[in-house]
């Protein structure tokens, strides 16, 4: 049968330059459904706790989804998954852009690349040809550049190019992979992976591909039920005019948006800098950008016409840009922003961590655990632009303090000692995401739980705002708990059934191919949209309940990776300040009093453990839960840790220092 | 409906037009079978939509040396009679619209023949509104 997913797996080893095509067995498909899942289990395959995550042996995968390249709304995201620098765990980075397009329409479902090349190198993909290519002339040049000198280098300006600016050669941990000139796979280092290959790109050339689907005619309209769905939220409008920075202001009010790294939940002014509507007063914004097959285009094209910073063009900044260059460092100029965005995007870093290493950067100073000596004698300070932009500098170029925060504030804070891992603002190796959740315990638990750290792109909880936020969330609250009255997100009980929920629709969403603000902020895509386009597309036949459970059977199987490398319910923690300070001990003027101690986060993790058949005493799922998803093969490597989590040694991304 | 309209600064580049294209009229997604085709140079998102905007000037019929191009009699957009065609190009060189796009696998031109009324393109598109039906009477 005629199938928008293959199991086509073009695999290129840069150590021996050998380049293999295999087919994927149908359970790829049927069990994991392509995409995130069917890498998840290629990552639980080919890697494993002796696997290092810089080391010739790492593995890096790019997965459009099963549906990626059909016009399925929002279907066009790709996953790029890999063993983690930063947490030495599991992860998943999810990229848009026009790559996954390319990449199914060049005749592949994933391209897999292991060893390590001797020099700069980059992959040619296309239906004719498959190159591994000399990159010497590339390596060192800027993302925009990159594209520039490849296109033509290969004389072809519609190449679609996935490639690591200077973040990814120096191995930064959070160094991104950046598809189609601005859009990141930011999170958790996949750029360092591809640079410690001497990876530079890789090259895709969609010419002459085709993508068929099972069922055209069902397709079709299935398809269209999706687009009348999911514009019928009116999230998606905001999306599209205001993008992801829509309502940074409203949070600020709400006293929900972290500021001077995390130390305080508002600005005492200047927030209105921070959002979508600020970009088109400012006249910055020039284009809404989609990614593949979006409906709603959140992206910003900006440039800066005039003053200090003309000429600064890029995409972005997002709201988490916003909040970590901003609202994190105090910083409300927004020309400011839009130039280190600029910067971030060029060098390829993940602004969210690079903007915590800044926040971090800041405080040390301020606390002397850092000082002028290792500044160059620049002195660090709360909202200052010129800091921002000096850390960046000192960063990229391995200046001073910059070498240590490159890789990131827990290691930086292992380094550095003095009781900064208080203000260290990472879990797992990962620093959290722009949220406070001291006021939003479904993000709270998912962020506790989440394989990547605590990050909001595993599980978007939008929902447990409320009709606040979006017309259609309280419809899904009352859909998952049986009630619209815990759509309110400092409630404690039915937080474990929520984010169980988005945590499958989020695997399902990624697997396929769909963008998670379809399914998890503007609600248009539900469990009926997406089994019914997968089935129309792929052959499959699955019903709603079945395409939850192989959402269920993804997010179980990243579990395992991660339990096989030693972590266990000691790591689902939330960073130090968040679970110890409230904000209101850090400055007695904030708006709300909200905690995220232990013990509360400890009874949301339980109910979630009972909830999803995991043993609570050590938060792995159990031998039953396993085999019941069709996962009993893992129990083998597992059995082992099971029995000794308590008095295990933790991996080093889950420590915090003796002096705790 | 007459033709579409486009509205290029509203284009976000995602593509749906030209995978909903090859979809309706062959039943599989290829880029280089559709009619509308979206040149998106992303580095400074600079966007152009080539696809037939039903022109007065007819100049794509009035050079096919093999006559092979006419206006459809019901809908007015441009007919291609596949057998008569020679695959000289000459229509795709006197269109100064972009209009006319290649099939390099027949030979032929691809013309938006405007899904005989109902086109597909424009469905994606409600949010960006780059492509609009619009209701001004084309030539016949």
């Amino acid at each position: 049968m005629r199938s928008s997913y293959n199991g086509r797996l073009l695999q290129v080893d840069l150590s021996s330059g050998r380049i293999l095509v295999h087919t994927l067995e149908d359970e790829s498909l049927h069990k994991y459904l392509g995409g995130r899942g069917a890498a998840a289990k290629l990552l639980w395959d080919m890697t494993g706790p002796e696997t290092k995550p810089l080391g010739k042996e790492n593995v890096i995968i790019f997965s459009p989804g099963s549906l990626t390249g059909t016009d399925a709304p929002t279907s066009g995201r790709s996953n790029i998954t890999f063993k983690s620098p930063a947490t030495g765990g599991y992860f998943k980075s999810s990229v848009g852009g026009g790559l996954g397009l390319a990449i199914k329409h060049a005749g592949f479902d994933h391209i897999l690349v292991t060893g390590k090349s001797k020099n700069p190198v980059y992959l040619y993909v296309s239906l004719e040809r498959i190159e591994i290519r000399d990159a010497s002339g590339i390596w060192g040049r800027d993302v925009k550049e990159t594209n520039r000198l490849i296109k033509k280098d290969l004389d072809d300006e519609e190449l679609i190019i996935a490639c690591i600016g200077r973040a990814g050669e120096i191995m930064s941990n959070y160094a991104a992979v950046m598809g189609t000139y601005y859009n990141a796979a930011a999170r958790g280092g996949g750029g360092a992976v591809m640079g410690a290959k001497k990876l530079k790109a890789l090259v895709v050339s969609e010419a002459g591909g085709r993508v068929y689907v099972a069922d055209p005619e069902g397709f079709a309209s299935a398809t269209q039920r999706g687009r009348d769905a999911s514009l019928a939220d009116n999230h998606s409008r905001v999306m599209k005019r205001f993008g992801t920075a829509a309502t940074t202001d409203q949070m600020c009010v709400a006293g929900l948006l972290p500021t001077y790294n995390f130390s305080r939940q508002w600005l005492e002014a200047g927030e209105e800098n921070l959002t979508g509507q600020h970009l088109i007063d400012e006249g910055y914004l020039k284009r809404s950008v989609s990614c593949g097959t979006c409906l709603f285009g959140c992206h910003r094209y900006t440039e800066v016409d005039e003053g200090k910073f003309k000429g600064v063009y890029s995409e972005g900044p997002e709201y988490e840009t916003f909040a970590s260059f901003g609202a994190n460092l105090g910083i409300t100029d927004s020309r400011y922003i839009l130039k280190a965005n600029e910067m971030a995007n060029d060098y390829g870093f993940d602004t969210i961590s690079l903007g915590a290493a800044a926040s971090f950067a800041v405080e040390s100073f301020e606390r002397g655990v850092i000082t002028t000596e290792d500044t160059e004698g620049f002195e660090l300070k709360w909202n200052d632009g010129e800091t921002l932009l000096f850390l960046i500098d000192m960063i990229v170029e391995q200046r001073g303090i910059g070498k240590l925060l490159a890789q990131g504030v827990k290691k930086a804070s292992d380094k550095l000692g003095k009781g900064s891992f208080k203000w260290a603002v990472q879990a797992r190796g990962l620093e959290q995401s722009r949220v406070e959740l001291r006021g939003a315990f479904s993000y709270a638990l998912a962020f506790a739980l989440n394989p990547r750290g605590p990050d909001h792109l595993m599980t978007e909880c939008l929902a447990e705002f409320g009709d606040g936020f979006s017309k259609h969330a309280l419809g899904v609250i009352e859909k998952i708990t049986g009630d619209r009255k815990y759509g309110k997100p400092y409630l404690e009980e039915k937080r474990e059934e929520i984010v169980s929920w988005h945590e499958d629709i989020y695997a399902v969403s990624d697997a396929l191919g769909y963008c998670a603000f379809a399914t998890t902020a503007a609600y248009g895509i539900d469990e009926k949209m997406l089994s019914d386009t997968c089935n129309t597309a792929t052959g499959t036949d699955l019903t709603p309940g079945e395409i939850m459970e192989a959402g269920r059977r993804i997010v179980t199987l990243e579990r395992c990776y991660n339990l096989r490398e030693g972590w266990s319910r000691r790591c689902d923690v939330l960073p130090w300040r968040i679970m110890n300070e409230t904000a209101v001990d850090l400055d007695p003027k904030q708006p709300t009093s909200a905690t995220m101690d232990s013990r509360r986060l400890g009874r949301m993790l339980e109910a979630y453990y009972r909830l999803n058949g995991w043993d609570p005493s050590n938060g792995f799922p159990l031998p039953e839960t396993l085999e019941q998803l069709g996962l009993g093969y893992v129990e083998k490597e597992l059995t082992e840790q099971r029995d000794h989590t308590d008095e295990a040694e933790l991996p080093e991304s889950c420590t915090y220092p003796a002096e705790v | 409906m007459g033709f579409i309209d486009k509205q290029t600064d509203n284009c976000s580049g995602c593509r749906s037009c030209e995978l909903a294209c090859s979809l309706k009229h062959y039943g599989f997604f290829d880029f280089h079978k559709s009619r509308i085709r979206i040149i998106h140079r992303e580095e400074r998102s600079e966007i152009e939509i080539h696809q037939c905007i039903q022109c007065n000037e007819r100049s794509c019929i009035e050079a096919c040396p093999a006559d092979a191009l006419s206006i459809d009699k019901d809908f007015g957009y441009i007919r291609l009679d596949e057998q008569a065609c020679i695959g000289c190009k000459a229509c795709l060189k006197a269109c100064k619209y972009n209009g006319v796009l290649w099939d390099d696998e027949t030979g032929t031109p691809l013309i938006c023949d405007l899904c005989g009324g109902d086109p597909e393109c424009i469905k994606p598109c409600r949010l960006h509104g780059a492509l609009t039906a619009s209701e001004k009477e084309v030539v016949r």
